[in-house]
């Protein structure tokens, strides 16, 4: 394991008392691996991130990088004498230096400096790598977000460490730029092969960069898994929220399995003992509108409001006294206030044993 | 128990001890020889000798009343000028109140002994040439106006208060949210009503915080009664403890009598401490600091503005035109001569050409002795405190801080007595004592205070996330601050760097308190000729001293490319009373 923290806890005094940020959370990262922490603000992620570069000290609880203890209640090594790279939120470049000069300072003054030839072509390699060798004598603070995003990360894998830690490092870029970051990011950290452990809020980038994501709220870790398994069999209510849009469904579960909901019986096999409050989740691209004619698994409703997005359409439908958000490749022809026909296949149906979040 | 709280680093723990020692040192030392007869290092028990002989002398209630008189009057005469000036500043269009406001930034650093030895020129009985003046035209018997009074005295130092004041004052008012003004507008309320009924009230704080502030100054204030008051026998708590550890006859210095009446200025200065912070909190209840930047629109003077800029006028031509003029006059004169048609023939370089002596040799290489340590002590360690401050988790930042801000609130006088103190009894072991290491050491003691303010408020916009980035790049914490903090708080470091230098270049009570045979400076040099009647030398001396400072002044603002009224000038203002 190139990474390795168990039983982590971490809290902080604030004006308000002492808030547990991290409530103890165990993770493993093969070499080589993209593990990405995905959760809301607060949820603990950033701190967990921030233990594992020495930059908070835990609570209790240990953390090993490259097979060496980092952190263990009697042993603590400083953040420079650990082998890892960081990405920060804000970027941290350095505004006093030039873009070669950030990437340089690590070789030179670091713990991990290396012989003074050596250095021009590290810093040039790293520079080719994030694709920014042309304005390597360019005072940083001349370029855009998203160059100085790729310096902060130059800067990061420079010192070639074993583990790379990236604190939600696209927030700060616009829309575009993020798509196309993304995607040199996951080019980038697999070309190198480093172990990296990554912080976000956004499911997108959680499921389309890593490896595994591990879902967090409150300090602790409410689903670990590959990117599909979180998102297909999310373990409730607000996993399946937060990765991704769902729509819920209060209900009962009947004799045979079926489930007694506003929108009628839903025909799911839900395991639950017969009587039991459930919640039933759909997501919205499982619906389909139906023309006409269906019958089975089907509802009626009335479209509320349409949202063309290109290549879906979102619907809201009333049914029931719910709203459903419907996301259809085929639009209805029905316009707002007019009878719609959803088809809700019963397959899609996730079934979870308590109230949605709310 | 949890184990974030850990045990404090090393280097937190070494700044403490230095700070303890730097700025606790010299009051512990004040109580100790308050509590000691004889020579500091002789034997002496513990007693209260010393305090039962002030007070049982009828010379202590008059040296308090003077003080206290002395601060008061002082203080009439900074608010009548303090007042209007920083409404005419700040509230009104006031034509040229920018370059005024720049003007006020600059005449602070002109030492107000300088300022008192002009206008001795200008008022005293016997060669004052006002005094000679008013005879000759209305044919007075006697001179009608006497500096070498009470009313001289406070007159001096009063004037010498206003800049600092206003930058004090300025900044509350700069702060106010003029929405609130306008909520009393849109209200119906009219303008002076609102004047009356708003804004007094609401800068009612800062008005007593900078009154208490400059009255704390007041009471510890030695340049103006040791220039007037020592040769007009008027003695304030400032003058007698000089005069303890300095006797003019002869005889031993006394530095229980200097203890004790250090003492009762330390007191007095913390009972005025305490109205200060009470102030403090009772202007960040009214809450009236906001973020926004806009100003409120300022009030158009409209036909009174020809008088305004007359009192404005008025205002700088006693603040510095006219002393400082006389100074230069003086200078280029063989004795102190009217200006008129008739003086100008006599006009000579000759008290310049005699200025350098070997004794002022010494005393300028003394100088740029204490400018090369002063500052960059005073810098070095500020960037200590700053960085533990504002960058660390440490328990102990509180106190450093508040240690760091300490020696603003401790008066310069007792400072240099207590360090004078130390360094007799460790004579044997450290040459200290009669150094100019030791007025290096108490500048940089004194303006410590000044320096970390400037660096906390630069180092807190340091984003943490600009050092962490230097910390999992491998780089230590020395290296990080070295690398990438210092560079970033350039601009701060290297202005107050400047601003220490200033104020130590002219700083001239510790220098004095601390003088014996060899480490003059020029400062004293100017003190020590004046007190030997060499006038004109004095004035081509203080003419010079002023002249070095005004170019350096104009050097470090091209090359910091800054205006003079930045944050730190404010600071520096305050520093600088």
């Amino acid at each position: 394991m190139t990474i390795r923290v168990s039983g982590l806890r971490k809290a902080f005094a604030t004006a308000g008392g002492r808030i547990e940020a991290v409530a103890g959370i165990d993770l493993a990262l093969h070499p080589g691996e993209f593990l990405v922490l995905l959760g809301p603000s607060g949820c603990g992620k950033t701190t967990t991130l921030r233990c594992v570069a020495g930059l908070e000290r835990a609570d209790e609880g240990r953390i090993e990088v490259d097979g060496a203890v980092v952190d263990d209640g009697d042993r603590f090594v400083p953040p420079e004498r650990r082998d890892i790279g960081m990405v920060f939120q804000s970027y941290a470049v350095w505004p006093h230096l030039t873009v070669a000069e950030n990437v340089a300072l690590p070789l030179t003054h670091g713990q991990r400096r290396v012989a003074h030839r050596e250095i021009a072509p590290r810093v040039a390699e790293a520079l080719a790598l994030v694709r920014l060798d042309a304005l390597a004598s360019r005072p940083v603070t001349e370029l855009s977000g998203g160059q100085q995003q790729r310096v902060a990360l130059a800067r990061a894998i420079v010192t070639r460490p074993k583990v790379l830690l990236m604190d939600e490092p696209l927030s700060n870029l616009d829309a575009r730029l993020r798509d196309s970051m993304r995607t040199e990011l996951r080019r980038l950290t697999q070309a190198l092969g480093v172990t990296t452990l990554y912080v976000t809020h956004d499911q997108i980038e959680a499921l389309s960069l890593g490896d595994r994501v591990c879902v967090m709220r409150a300090g602790r870790i409410l689903q670990q898994g590959t990117p599909l398994e979180v998102y297909e069999a999310p373990v409730d209510t607000f996993v399946a929220a937060f990765v991704g849009d769902m729509n819920f469904v209060p209900g009962t579960v009947r004799a045979d399995g079926a489930v007694d909901t506003p929108l009628g019986r839903v025909a799911c096999a839900a395991r639950a003992a017969p009587g039991t409050a459930v919640t039933l989740g759909m997501r919205p691209e499982h619906i389909t509108a139906e023309p006409d004619g269906a019958v089975a698994d089907s509802i009626d409703g009335v479209l509320r409001a349409r949202t063309f997005l290109g290549e879906t359409t979102a619907l809201q439908v009333e049914a029931g006294g719910l709203t459903l958000v419907a996301k259809v490749r085929r639009a209805p022809t029905s316009s707002v206030g007019q009878p719609v026909r959803l088809h809700l296949p019963r397959d899609a149906w996730r079934v979870f044993d308590r109230a949605p979040a709310a | 128990m949890l184990r974030s709280a850990r045990r404090e680093s090393p280097f937190t723990i070494g700044v403490l001890a230095l700070l303890l020692v730097a700025v606790g040192g010299p009051i512990a030392l004040i109580v100790w020889m308050s509590l000691r007869r004889g020579l500091p290092g002789g034997a002496s028990p513990l007693t209260l000798d010393n305090y039962v002989a002030l007070f049982r002398s009828p010379f202590f209630l008059e040296t308090l009343a003077n003080t206290a008189v002395f601060a008061m009057l002082s203080l009439l005469v900074t608010f009548v000028f303090l007042v209007p000036l920083t409404f005419l500043f700040s509230r009104t269009d006031l034509p040229f109140r920018t370059g005024f406001v720049v003007m006020l930034s600059i005449v602070v650093l002109i030492p107000t002994f300088l300022r008192a030895i002009g206008w001795i020129m200008l008022l005293s009985p016997e060669i004052g040439l006002v005094n000679r003046g008013l005879i000759a035209v209305f044919g007075l018997e006697s001179a009608p106006l006497n500096i070498y009074s009470m009313g001289g005295m406070a007159f001096v130092q009063g004037l010498a208060f206003v800049p600092a004041g206003y930058f004090m004052l300025s900044a509350a008012y700069r702060a106010m949210d003029p929405a609130l003004e306008e909520a009393a507008y849109t209200s119906g309320i009219g303008k002076l009503t609102t004047f009356r009924t708003v804004d007094v009230p609401l800068t009612f704080p800062a008005l007593l915080g900078t009154f208490v502030y400059l009255a704390m100054t007041a009471v510890s204030a030695f340049e103006a009664p040791g220039i007037i008051g020592l040769p007009a026998r008027i003695f304030v708590l400032s003058s007698v403890i000089f005069l303890d550890v300095h006797p003019q006859s002869v005889g031993l210095p006394d530095y229980g009598a200097a203890g004790a009446n250090g003492m009762v200025m330390l007191v007095a200065g913390l009972a005025l401490a305490v109205v200060y912070f009470r102030a403090l909190r009772a202007g960040r209840r009214f809450a009236v600091l906001t973020g926004r930047g806009y100003r409120p629109r300022p009030l158009r003077l409209g036909r009174w503005t020809g008088l305004a800029l007359a009192f404005v006028l008025a205002f700088f031509l006693m603040e510095v035109f006219l002393p400082l003029g006389m100074l230069v006059w003086a200078s280029l004169t063989p004795y102190l001569i009217a200006p008129s048609a008739d003086a100008l023939p006599l006009l000579t370089l000759a008290n310049y050409g005699r200025m350098l002596t070997p004794q002022s040799a010494r005393g300028l290489a003394n100088t740029v002795v204490v400018l090369a340590i002063a500052p960059l002590l005073a810098v070095a360690i500020a960037v200590a405190v700053a960085w533990i401050v504002t960058r660390t988790a440490s328990r102990l930042r509180g106190i450093i801080d508040v240690l760091a801000f300490a020696p603003h609130a401790v008066p310069s006088v007792l400072v240099a007595v207590g360090l004078a103190y130390v360094a007799l009894l460790a004579r044997g072991a450290i040459p200290l004592y009669g150094s100019v290491l030791i007025i290096a050491l108490a500048d940089a003691i004194i303006y410590l205070a000044f320096a970390s303010r400037t660096l906390n408020a630069a180092m807190i916009q340091v984003h943490h996330e600009l050092e962490e980035a230097g910390r999992v790049g491998g780089l230590s914490p020395l290296a990080t601050l070295r690398h990438v903090i210092v560079p970033l708080v350039r601009p701060a470091l290297l202005n107050s760097w400047f601003w220490v230098a200033l104020l130590s270049y002219r700083e001239v009570t510790m220098a004095l308190v601390l003088l014996t045979q060899f480490n003059n400076v020029i400062a004293t040099d100017i003190w020590t000729l004046w007190r030997e009647g060499e006038v004109n030398r004095v004035a081509a001396l203080g003419t010079s001293l002023v002249a070095v400072m005004l170019a350096l002044i104009v050097v470090a603002t091209l090359a910091l490319r800054r205006s003079p009224v930045s944050r730190t000038a404010a600071a520096g203002a305050e520093a600088a009373a």
